[in-house]
């Protein structure tokens, strides 16, 4: 499965959102299945991404890969850029920080790819950089992917993480969900 | 390199990244002070002070009217603030002797963002927006006051602000019960 597409995946920067990381830590207990992830890519993580996964449940399960984490840290306070559009709590999320980094790939020429499951962050981006918008997609979505197009789980394993996704509490609107299944079968 | 250098620096470097013109000075202003919180080190060179317009620097004024380092690198209209064919030459110049440095171009990528969406904001929304998120700024503005003392004022900011895409729906129900 894994041919000359999964080599090139290493150069590609995968920025998600604390949502992306509870649904492997918090609302499922996958820590595996994430770390199949992070050994594919150079995942980066925005400093209030990095402290919304300590409050992941099963948080430790990933220490062991936390070396391949690109965590953001030094003297530039990513947060203030766009602090004055986003609301407290969302500032909290870190949407605002994956925005940031997805801009900065974009101007450094870096191919990337943003996972932001919030719709107000979607919204934020396709309104003030819809250039930005072919580079962002969903959790579910980026999960049906890592099937079909990045090769990393088989079939049987995204039905399975997506059949999860479902009974569990992340919140994801049941059509699409239903929708990305269909697409896989 | 000096104090002064450094400012002027910076404001070439924020001038140069587009091609328009920053559109007041009240943007250049809180443009260098969003920059500075986004690095920390330069709230001390700007060196930001309570103002009846929010956060204001003297630095960046004399430096624009009268640079120590970079003579006639700056223009200002009475309204816009550009460059000079100087300045563009200083700034380009800048761009080839630094390129490859990992941390100038986060800087020039930070300075991108800002003004790719800064810019789009009228001066009041400018404004309004600086003095909710960093009240402490506020002491001292008139502004300030003429953009709360109404609610009619303070909700066509806000309604405008969403209108144009600049604020989430959540950070404008958050501006709307903030009262």
């Amino acid at each position: 499965m894994k041919g000359t597409e999964n080599l090139k995946m290493q150069d590609k920067r995968l920025i998600p959102d604390s949502t992306f990381f509870s649904f492997f830590l918090h609302n499922t207990n996958e820590p595996d299945s994430l770390k199949r992830i992070i050994a594919e890519f150079y995942v980066e993580i925005p400093p209030r991404i990095s402290e919304e996964i300590k409050n992941c449940k099963y948080c430790q399960s990933i220490d062991d890969v936390k070396h391949k984490l690109h965590i953001f840290q030094g003297n530039l306070n990513f947060t203030e850029l766009l602090k004055p559009f986003f609301s407290k709590e969302e500032k909290e999320r870190g949407e605002h920080d994956v925005i940031v980094v997805g801009y900065f790939c974009h101007e450094l020429k870096i191919d990337f790819l943003m996972i932001i499951d919030d719709g107000g962050a979607r919204k934020f981006i396709s309104r003030n950089f819809p250039y930005l918008t072919s580079k962002l997609d969903w959790t579910a979505n980026f999960i049906a992917d890592c099937h079909s197009k990045f090769g990393i789980f088989k079939k049987e394993e995204v039905l399975d993480l997506l059949d999860k996704m479902g009974k569990s509490t992340f919140r994801i609107d049941k059509k699409s969900l239903l929708k990305i299944v269909e697409g896989i079968k | 390199m000096d104090s002064s250098e450094l400012v002027e620096r910076y404001l070439i470097l924020l001038l140069g990244v587009k091609k328009e013109p920053v559109p007041s000075d009240v943007h250049l202003q809180k443009e260098i002070f969003i920059l500075s919180n986004f690095r920390k080190s330069l709230l001390e060179e700007f060196n930001f002070q309570k103002h009846y317009l929010g956060p204001y620097s003297q630095v960046i004024d004399e430096a624009v009217k009268s640079p120590a380092y970079f003579s006639e690198a700056f223009e200002f209209d009475g309204k816009k603030v550009y460059l000079s064919g100087h300045g563009r030459e200083e700034y380009l110049k800048m761009i080839k002797e630094f390129q490859k440095e990992e941390e100038f171009k986060l800087i020039l990528s930070s300075l991108s963002i800002i003004r790719n969406i800064y810019d789009k904001l009228s001066k009041d929304e400018l404004l309004f927006l600086v003095y909710e998120t960093y009240p402490e700024y506020t002491e001292l503005s008139n502004i300030y006051l003429r953009l709360n003392r109404e609610d009619f004022t303070r909700r066509r900011i806000i309604n405008s602000l969403l209108a144009k895409g600049l604020i989430t729906d959540e950070r404008h129900r958050e501006l709307e019960n903030a009262r």
